[in-house]
Order: structure tokens, then C-alpha cells, then sequence
């Protein structure tokens, strides 16, 4: 049976998750920075954590950003098979939505135009960067996630020799956390994408942010990386915001995929303790 | 902890230890990516600056936009070590100190010695709570680069850090080194 769905209930929704999004930061961070501050040790790094705290209360309650950079608009949308949308351009009217969302509640535009050279800012954030998916289904899925500039230039690529297995993977996650250093605001959430090709690696990784802090992949062998890969991130000292301590990482968060047999495609990408991100079904 | 007035005097330029928690009270002159390179670039080509960095604290941040109620919007630290590169032209306009988040390169912490300029990092991702802490926020200069234009900006009781003393003592060297644990390898 097909459903009819408008372009309108889409944009409406889009609109609802980016505010939520960027003032409320969601309850699975919260609970993982409460977790943090009960195991860190370092003086300083508890002040940080404290603070984090602190201003994911002020940003609800005073209607102020979570962070002053709201980031780049990720979004995501499922699209049902069983699902015909009603409506126009829909690329268009979701990128309308973006700009509107962001001037209504003032909140940071951060996109500039010509990456290389003039880098003039858009003023009003977009364009959002918008990924369609056909899926199995009867509904709407659209999944939304504020990615901010100083944990994403953190982030990286590399395509391993397929020998270089397990400790390869460890290794390059390690190596990239280590580099990041303070820059991408600690505690951060790695996200790690293995598989598939270059850029699938990325999205694997990406859509690995949308997994609940705190849980481990239904994988037992990468249940278990993640695990030894949290503590051994945690061992690196970086501690909250830099200032060194117990906890740099909040989780690890893995996702794989099958690969050519020449390859092992592995990204790393690093979000800052504000992992903004939503998801909303609509049908 | 220290409240430490701005701009800077001497002795507590000269005073300040890294480690030092202190509380950040007066004038900070806000700056980034874009503003930084029109500063080098008018320089490069004999434009002398239309503000004055004599003696300032320049915070490296790009603020969301003021509200239409006029409340001071979320403002918080950027990657200091982005701005590694204009260290040396910042000490020769005569900035004495710079405030962002996360460590420097080992170029931008010797252009800070041979400057004599201290670092202070505050919070990154604390915005909406730092916000409560400024008590003015306007642009000074280059409005057409939005987020990225010159702000004056008055603070009261802003929490930093002492990141980079006089000494030429880096605060993210010590504690990562005092922190670290050995077989950090998975």
C-alpha cells in the first residue's frame, strides 16, 4: 500500500530537530559526561566536565546554542518505498528549512561558498549537506547531525594494506585521537567506519554517531575493539578540553562493511562532546 | 583563583604561571581565520591596521549572532593553533596575549616566546555558559565577514586557563605527559 506523504511534513520536522539540536543536547550525553566525571581523576579535567555540564543546562534554559558553532547540516533522509511524497524540489524546500531555522533562531552560520579562495559566508548556514536512501518500508526516516569545524578537521582517511589487520586499524584510530589533541574539544565521541571504499567508509562512520553512548556493537569482535580501543584512547592523557586526565574520549562507535580484497578503507571521525544529533520518523 | 584585569599590566604579565586558573575582567579584541588573514594581507600590501592591537588580549572565536532581543549569544574558544601562522605579526602590532582552546604547534610556541606573549585557553564547546560572562559584544571592524569580523568584546569574570607563561612552560605538554598512561597501544 502506498502512503502519501507531504514535502511540508518533512521540512516541518527537519525544522524541529535542528532546534532541538542545537540548544538541548541529547540524554545519552549527558548520562556519558555524568559517567566521565565519576571516573575522571585530573582536577582540571573535572572542572572542564563541570562545565559541560553546566552549559548543556544554560543552552536549554536560556535558548542560547549549545556551542557557538552550530555547525554544518548533516541530514539524512530515508525514504520508504512504500512512500509517495507529495510536492516539489524537495533538495530546495529542505535547504529553504535550513536557512530559515537558522536565521529565526540566530543561531551561527558557519558554510562559506567557495571552499578555496573567497570562503564568503552564506549567512544563513546552507547549504545543508542532504544524502538520500531508499529503504525497505511505509515511512519517513530523517536523521539530523550538527558537525562542528574544530572536531571535523580532526577527522581522517586511510586505505590500509589488508595485512595490516586488527593492530593496523588500533593503531591509525590511535594515532588520529592522539593528533587531534585539545583541538577537537574533549571528551570526544570517535566514530570509526571500516569497510567498503573510500568515501563508503566515511558514511559508515558518520552513521555510526547515531548509535546510543554507552552501547557496543551487536559484533562481539568489535564490541570488543571498542572497548580496548576507548581505554586505550583513555590512556592518552589528553584529558577533558586538553587539560589532561582520565577521560578523552566519551565512546567509540564502529561500523563495517565488506571490502574489495585489495583494500581496508578505514575513517576516523571525531566529533566534539557535543554530538548533536536527532532522528525523527515520520509516516 | 585570579581575577586578572584587562588589558594587561606588566606585573601580571610578567606574574602569571601556567596552570593558574584565573577569572578574565575588561577588554578583549575578538578575531579569526578570515579577519587574520585581511589583517596580513592589508599589511603584505602597506594597509596599516584601522584598530588598534596595542597592548590587547586577542580572543580567537567567532560568536553566533547577537539575538534579536539583544541578549549576547553563545560565544566560546576556537582552534588557537589555526592562527599559529599570524603569531609573529600579532607581536609586532603589539598584542601581549591570545585566548582560544587547545594546544599550539611548536612554531606558534616559539613565535610566542621571541613575542613575549602569554596563551590562555577557556572552555570549547561551553558557549551558552560562557555567553553569561560577556558584557558587550560589537563589531569593531570588517562586518562583511559575519562570524569572522573584529569584535570588541567586555568580559566579567571569564574562566580561563594560563596555557603558555613567560616562562615559555606549555600547559598541555606538562599535563598530557603527567597523565598519559604507558602501553597505550590497543
Amino acid at each position: 500500500m502506498t502512503k502519501t506523504v507531504k514535502i511540508e511534513r518533512i521540512t516541518a520536522a527537519l525544522a524541529e530537530l535542528l532546534v532541538k539540536a542545537n540548544f538541548e543536547l541529547p540524554e545519552d550525553v549527558k548520562n556519558r559526561l555524568e559517567w566521565a566525571l565519576s571516573l575522571e581523576e585530573s582536577p582540571l579535567g573535572k572542572s572542564a566536565l563541570k562545565l559541560l555540564l553546566d552549559n548543556a543546562a544554560v543552552a536549554k534554559a536560556e535558548h542560547k546554542p549549545i556551542c557557538q558553532d552550530c555547525g554544518s547540516v548533516n541530514i539524512r533522509i530515508e525514504l520508504g518505498e512504500q512512500v509517495c511524497l507529495e510536492g516539489e524540489a524537495l533538495g530546495a524546500q529542505i535547504q529553504a528549512a535550513v536557512g530559515m531555522t537558522y536565521k529565526l533562531h540566530s543561531l551561527r552560520s558557519s558554510m562559506v561558498a567557495d571552499p578555496i579562495t573567497e570562503r564568503v559566508n552564506a549567512g544563513d548556514n546552507t547549504p545543508a549537506l542532504i544524502e538520500y536512501a531508499i529503504v525497505t518500508g511505509d515511512d519517513i526516516k530523517i536523521s539530523v547531525l550538527l558537525k562542528g569545524g574544530g572536531s571535523e578537521n580532526m577527522s581522517r582517511a586511510v586505505m590500509l594494506s589488508p595485512e595490516a589487520g586488527l593492530c593496523g586499524v588500533a593503531d591509525f584510530v590511535l594515532d588520529t585521537v592522539r593528533s587531534a589533541g585539545a583541538g577537537a574539544c574533549p571528551p570526544v565521541i570517535v566514530a570509526i567506519g571500516v569497510g567498503g571504499t573510500f568515501d563508503r567508509s566515511a558514511a559508515l562512520a558518520k552513521q555510526a554517531f547515531f548509535r546510543p553512548l554507552g552501547t557496543r556493537s551487536a559484533d562481539e569482535q568489535l564490541a570488543s575493539l571498542e572497548s580496548r580501543l576507548l581505554s586505550s584512547i583513555n590512556d592518552l592523557g589528553i584529558g577533558p578540553a586538553g587539560l589532561g586526565g582520565r577521560i578523552t574520549a566519551l565512546d567509540v562507535l564502529m561500523e563495517t562493511f565488506p571490502t574489495h580484497m585489495a583494500t581496508l578503507p578505514v575513517t576516523v571521525l571525531i566529533s566534539c562532546h557535543a554530538l548533536r544529533r536527532y532522528e525523527m520518523r515520520i509516516s | 583563583m585570579t581575577s586578572i584585569r584587562l588589558p594587561f599590566d606588566k606585573r601580571d604579565l610578567e606574574s602569571l604561571s601556567t596552570g593558574d586558573e584565573i577569572t578574565l575582567n575588561g577588554q578583549l579584541l575578538i578575531m579569526r581565520d578570515a579577519a587574520s588573514k585581511r589583517l596580513k594581507d592589508n599589511l603584505d600590501s602597506g594597509i596599516k591596521p584601522e584598530f588598534d592591537l596595542a597592548g590587547e588580549t586577542v580572543f580567537y572565536a567567532g560568536p553566533a549572532p547577537m539575538r534579536s532581543d539583544g541578549v549576547i549569544n553563545s560565544i566560546g574558544p576556537t582552534t588557537a593553533k589555526r592562527m599559529d601562522a599570524y603569531l609573529p605579526m600579532l607581536a609586532e602590532l603589539g598584542v601581549v596575549a591570545t585566548l582560544g582552546k587547545g594546544e599550539r604547534s611548536p612554531s606558534g610556541l616559539e613565535a610566542m616566546k621571541a613575542g613575549r606573549m602569554l596563551y590562555l585557553v577557556t572552555i570549547g564547546g561551553a558557549a551558552a555558559l560562557l555567553a553569561r560572562y560577556f558584557i558587550k559584544l560589537e563589531v569593531l571592524a570588517w562586518p562583511d565577514l559575519g562570524p569572522e569580523a573584529v569584535y570588541r568584546a567586555v568580559v566579567e569574570d571569564l574562566p580561563a586557563f594560563v596555557a603558555f607563561d613567560r616562562q615559555g612552560r606549555d600547559l598541555f605538554s606538562e599535563q598530557w605527559l603527567a597523565w598519559r598512561r604507558s602501553g597505550d597501544e590497543a
